[in-house]
């Protein structure tokens, strides 16, 4: 049986809209993620992977415009197409099936609220019921009832009917009155805590009172994975999650992100441009160039047998101690009028005449390995 | 000319922490705390550290773009002169009588003033700019982006009059050339070029009053990995070329390795190990600079790591942990970690350790 | 040696950044149908003020030798009662006989002298002393901070009406008035110049300035030295005005660069200038000056508006231009008897119409104002 795409990208085309021209940011992306795995995306400034995780998200904003393609994900055994969905739709999904973490951890944090604030945000948002369903337990399972706690109960019971109810939500913003949200809170606070323990955090309560300035970077960026794993998302995105923190933070936030794999059973997009983090990390790795996913494969196979000409020359420019830097020729091409054909002609050492007129295919070269390259194919 | 171009001794820089209603110092940020070092001519020494260990604050304060606290800085001075200086103050040390300190003082000052980076002022710390230049991180905010290239580049010899008025352009496009860029290039503003292309911008305005020592702070870290290798290539040609000394700061392990002779390790403002580039990625003595090492993701996928990281976070420079600073992370540490600070000492070969356990220093 | 055309290239390329920010500023204001009316609004009072001669010819035949000065509205309708709109005085005669619509028309020149005017010299000495605050920092920082923040603490209006009551009837440039500024000047650059431990030379030759000048200064206070009358210069109401306008208006200026040259002057590029030896002149001049003022002067060209709404205001209250004068605020004057009554409906001429033109002028600028702020907000940029 053949096990579903957890994401299948076909032929994204993306576009911006800017005062200085149409910027032809994605131009027919293919990628696909299957379930329980790290996929690695590398590529240059400007090669459209922030883009592209955007996309999947649902949230790209104008001047840019998707201009072509689908984006399906594979959710509770239904496949939906993203870009065919309206905001209300993505908005369930967004937090709760796919969720994403970012590369300033501290820029994402609203800097008045506390960690547990945040967190609940998220939590209550896809969780609700769940929630009130527990605190009812909680109350039912008292042994000594007092009158206030079969108060409590009865609006429990109500709220658990119908958790959007407008006379609970009245209820809410009565100063004295709303003390009986009280339990319900309790049970956040127990899972937040909880989540931060898991995250490998030393003092879980006081993390979760304090502020966003008040942590460090790697704390903040474990806070933010905290609220993307929260409501136990099936993709979790990490658009260089670790580019801005130290080399032993970011082998600890590593470890920590192959550990909540291994838990949480999600698939991982982790996007970045250090070969190094990809080599450690990622079982499959797509490399992107100016719009385009180039070559997508298992990440042994990739090391090992680069077939893109773009993959060997970014492997061969790594400094190696002792040899001479090898360098790519050239500069990434503006995006704004693109070469025609392959968008790598200019700097490609074994461009052909048809580089220059046809954009290669996406094609199957190998058992799970996929090129855009003339030098493949028909 | 001596064979070492820069000699720093005990180089400190702290920052003052103000404080309650009449803003008075409660606190100092340590972010350079007793560094001695010294850099040979025509060498590319490489300091390594995490953020907060104060590399940069290390480079802008030997060049004097910071003030130094507390130190000695010598440029391009004799052997003999520096160790007629250090002879003086051991005299100062040792002499009791008063007279004879205040007449050993006066010639200090003297010496001081005439060699001493960390004190220059005036015309001749600005002629000292010609001798040692900077390039910075980020070239996008290092270059004013309302100023042509040519402007640009052509500023530092402006501000010194090293050459005639008339003699300028040549002498821009003699360096542009010279960094890979051309005559094309010199009617354009910053935001016009990539990443790689501005970063060679900034290396030219370094480079173009030729002087003899450049502190390159993290040149290499904001531009992509394609553009790296042709950076640090660029870097060696013009080190062979022009005769420069670098100190190369980076808290890329990998680059590191790559270019530099030495490389010193730093940690909370003090150099914890200091050995030749080899030796220290080979045989890592320091616990830190063993974990920074096997940190360092390898882009290799047979080579996968499965060891534990290194606990915990690097604590603020404004209260550092007592004894060794590195003691609370540290999986070696031992009692006297806690309350004695190790010295940096020469574990044998020109390996300097700053640890208890690698120095075999007793109380 | 450069033909005309390759000069003109030459500037263009040099300015290109400039240019294209302009550019984008118009595209952006091309965009907002509000700011396109601001920018009628202020074409259409330009047009105006320069065809003024044409539309409101200065009557010769009356008051040639008197008054040949044309801002002085020809007054020989002696008639005491208000008239109104009529095909020979189409906006009507106020109290004292005089034409409405002449007082208009020319009182628009007096709206854009007195606006850029106030708002040149204002910026002037707001940039100057914003600058050296922001960037020297520390005490004289402080000094001159806190001597805005005097004259900001008081409200512009009642401020302004207590400098043009206060100012002389002319204005006498003896020996002291002119040195004792100029002591105090070159006194807190010497004071610059000990903290900023440049070297010894020049903070010496400062000190030495001063200290001539101070002994100077005080030899002529007390007689020794007789007053030499340098300057005799008569002020007239509305050079008053100006004066009183400039004082109370740089303040506004000076925290506003000051906050934009201390944003500058911790960028990477400044400090890499000061590493390849830059003076601070240098640094002041060609580097944070270009990046910082540009906004600055485009959004003080549009306190144009706000400034001619207050000369209105002190016109209307009496301390502003002569009662002859053609000025808006002037006009509205007229009224004044018969703002509480019934009169002021049957004279709506006499307040509605310059009302009307201070009005319009206001919004026109700050429609426009309001667009370019926008424009020019870095969050909103996104090209």
């Amino acid at each position: 049986m053949e096990i579903e795409n957890i994401v299948d990208v076909e032929n994204l085309m993306l576009r911006f809209y800017t005062y200085e021209g149409i910027v032809e940011a994605l131009d027919g992306v293919n990628l696909h993620i299957k379930p329980n795995e790290i996929l690695g995306v590398v590529g240059e400034t400007g090669c459209g992977k922030s883009v592209t995780s955007l996309a999947i998200l649902g949230i790209v904003m104008p001047p840019g415009r998707i201009e072509n393609g689908k984006i399906i994900i594979n959710v509770n055994g239904k496949q939906i197409d993203i870009l065919k969905l309206h905001e209300e739709a993505i908005r369930k999904i967004r937090g709760k099936d796919i969720s994403m973490v970012f590369q300033e951890p501290r820029a994402y944090l609203n800097p008045v609220y506390t960690v547990f604030d945040q967190i609940s945000e998220v939590l209550i948002e896809h969780r609700k019921q769940e929630f009130i369903n527990r605190a009812l337990q909680t109350l039912k399972n008292q042994p000594k009832k007092s009158t206030i706690t079969n108060f409590y109960i009865s609006i429990y019971e109500k709220w658990s009917k119908n958790p959007n109810s407008l006379l609970i939500r009245f209820l809410s913003k009565i100063p004295i009155l709303r003390r009986f949200q009280n339990p319900f809170k309790k049970e956040l606070r127990k899972e937040v805590v909880q989540l931060l323990k898991s995250l490998g955090m030393a003092d879980p309560e006081r993390v979760a009172d304090s502020y966003p300035h008040e942590l460090s970077g790697g704390m903040a960026q474990r806070v933010v994975i905290a609220m993307a794993l929260a409501c136990n998302p099936t993709l979790l995105i990490c658009d260089e999650p670790t580019t801005n923190l130290d080399v032993t933070v970011q082998a600890q936030i590593l470890e920590l992100i192959r550990a909540l794999r291994a838990k949480f059973k999600s698939s991982i997009l982790y996007i970045t441009h250090d070969l190094g983090v990809i080599a450690e990390l990622c079982e499959r790795v797509a490399v992107m160039y100016a719009g385009n996913v180039v070559e997508l494969a298992p990440v042994i196979e990739l090391f090992k047998n680069p077939l893109h000409p773009y993959t060997r020359a970014l492997l061969e420019s790594i400094p190696r101690p002792g040899q001479p830097f090898k360098s790519i020729p050239g500069i990434v091409p503006s995006l704004i009028n693109p070469p025609k054909g392959c968008r790598f002609n200019e700097r490609c050492n074994y461009a052909m005449d048809i580089c220059y007129k046809i954009k290669p295919k996406f094609i199957k070269v190998k058992e799970d390995h996929f090129v855009a390259c003339h030098l493949y194919g028909e | 000319m001596s064979e070492k171009i820069l000699h720093i001794k005990s180089l400190k820089k702290y920052y003052p922490v103000l404080g309650g209603v009449f803003r008075r110092k409660i606190a100092e940020v340590k972010a350079v705390d007793n560094v001695s070092l010294e850099i040979r001519r025509g060498e590319c020494f490489g300091v390594v550290g995490e953020s907060g260990c104060g590399k940069t604050t290390l480079a802008k304060t030997t060049i004097r773009i910071l003030e130094p606290t507390e130190g000695r800085i010598y440029f391009n001075v004799d052997e003999d002169i520096i160790s007629k200086i250090e002879k003086l103050e051991q005299n100062l040390m040792s002499e009791r009588d008063k007279k004879t300190k205040s007449t050993i003082e006066a010639e200090l000052r003297k010496l001081y003033h005439q060699y001493d980076v960390a004190k220059f002022k005036g015309s001749k710390l600005h002629r000292l700019r010609r001798e040692m230049q900077i390039v910075y991180q980020d070239p996008t905010t290092s270059l004013n982006p309302r100023m042509l290239v040519k402007d640009i580049v052509g500023e530092p010899l402006l501000i010194h009059r090293v050459v005639e008025k008339k003699k300028i352009p040549e002498k821009v496009l003699q360096i542009l050339k010279k960094v890979g860029l051309g005559e094309q290039h010199l009617y354009r503003y910053p935001h016009e070029f990539s990443g790689g292309q501005r970063q060679r911008i900034a290396i030219a305005r370094a480079l173009v009053l030729q002087p003899k020592f450049v502190a390159l702070d993290e040149p290499t870290s904001s531009v992509d990995v394609s553009v790296r290798a042709q950076l640090l290539e660029l870097f060696q040609t013009l080190q062979k070329d022009m005769n420069l000394t670098y100190m190369f700061i980076t808290h890329d392990l990998n680059v590191v390795e790559c270019i530099s002779n030495r490389v010193a390790v730093m940690y909370l403002g003090k150099i914890v190990e200091l050995a030749e580039t080899g030796k220290i990625f080979s045989e890592p003595l320091h616990p830190y600079t063993r974990a920074l090492t096997e940190s360092a993701p390898i882009p290799d996928p047979t080579r996968k790591k499965m060891r534990a990281p290194l606990k915990g976070e690097v604590p603020s420079p404004i209260n550092p942990p007592a004894g060794c600073r590195f003691h609370p992370r540290c999986p070696l540490a031992i009692d006297i970690c806690r309350s004695k600070e190790p010295i940096l000492m020469d574990a044998g070969n020109n390996h300097f350790v700053a640890c208890h356990l690698m120095t075999k220093s007793t109380k | 040696m450069f033909s005309l055309r390759e000069r003109i290239q030459k500037w263009k390329k040099a300015h290109e950044v400039s240019i294209k920010e302009l550019k984008f500023i118009l595209f952006r204001i091309r965009k907002s149908p509000l700011s396109l009316l601001g920018t009628f609004i202020i074409a259409f009072y330009i047009i105006i003020a320069i065809l003024a001669p044409i539309l409101a010819p200065p009557q010769p035949s009356w008051d040639i030798f008197k008054n040949p000065n044309p801002f002085i509205i020809p007054d020989a309708y002696n008639s005491v009662d208000p008239t109104p709109p009529s095909p020979q005085h189409p906006f009507g005669i106020t109290v004292e006989g005089y034409d409405i619509y002449y007082g208009c028309i020319w009182g628009t020149i007096t709206a854009f002298r007195v606006g850029v005017m106030v708002v040149a010299l204002s910026l002037i000495i707001g940039l100057a002393v914003g600058i050296i605050a922001g960037y020297y920092g520390g005490l004289v920082d402080e000094i001159l901070m806190r001597f805005t923040d005097i004259i900001i603490c008081f409200p512009g209006l009642i401020l302004a009406m207590a400098f043009v009551v206060a100012l002389p009837p002319a204005l006498t440039l003896d020996a002291p008035t002119i040195l004792i500024p100029i002591t105090v000047v070159i006194a807190l650059i010497t004071l610059l110049q000990f903290l900023k431990r440049t070297s010894k030379r020049f903070a010496n030759i400062s000190l030495a300035i001063t200290l001539v000048l101070a002994v100077v200064s005080a030899l002529i206070m007390f007689g020794i030295v007789p007053k030499i009358n340098v300057v005799q210069m008569p002020l007239t109401r509305l050079d008053k005005v100006l004066i009183a306008l400039i004082l109370v208006g740089w303040p506004g200026y000076a925290r506003v660069i000051r906050g934009e040259v201390l944003r500058a002057r911790s960028e990477d590029y400044v400090e890499a200038a000061k590493a390849i030896g830059a003076s601070d002149s240098r640094i002041i001049f060609k580097h944070i000056v270009p990046n910082t003022i540009y906004p600055i002067l485009i959004l003080a060209s549009l306190d144009i508006g706000s400034i001619v709404l207050t000369a209105a205001a002190l016109s209307f209250l009496g301390i502003g231009a002569e009662p002859s004068y053609a000025d808006w605020g002037q006009l509205v004057q007229k009224c004044e008897p018969y703002m509480l009554g019934v009169d002021i409906v049957r004279y709506w001429y006499i307040w509605l119409i310059p009302g009307a033109f201070i009005f319009i002028f206001g919004l026109g600028w700050n429609l426009l104002g309001d667009a370019i702020r926008d424009v020019l907000d870095p969050t909103l940029r996104r090209r």
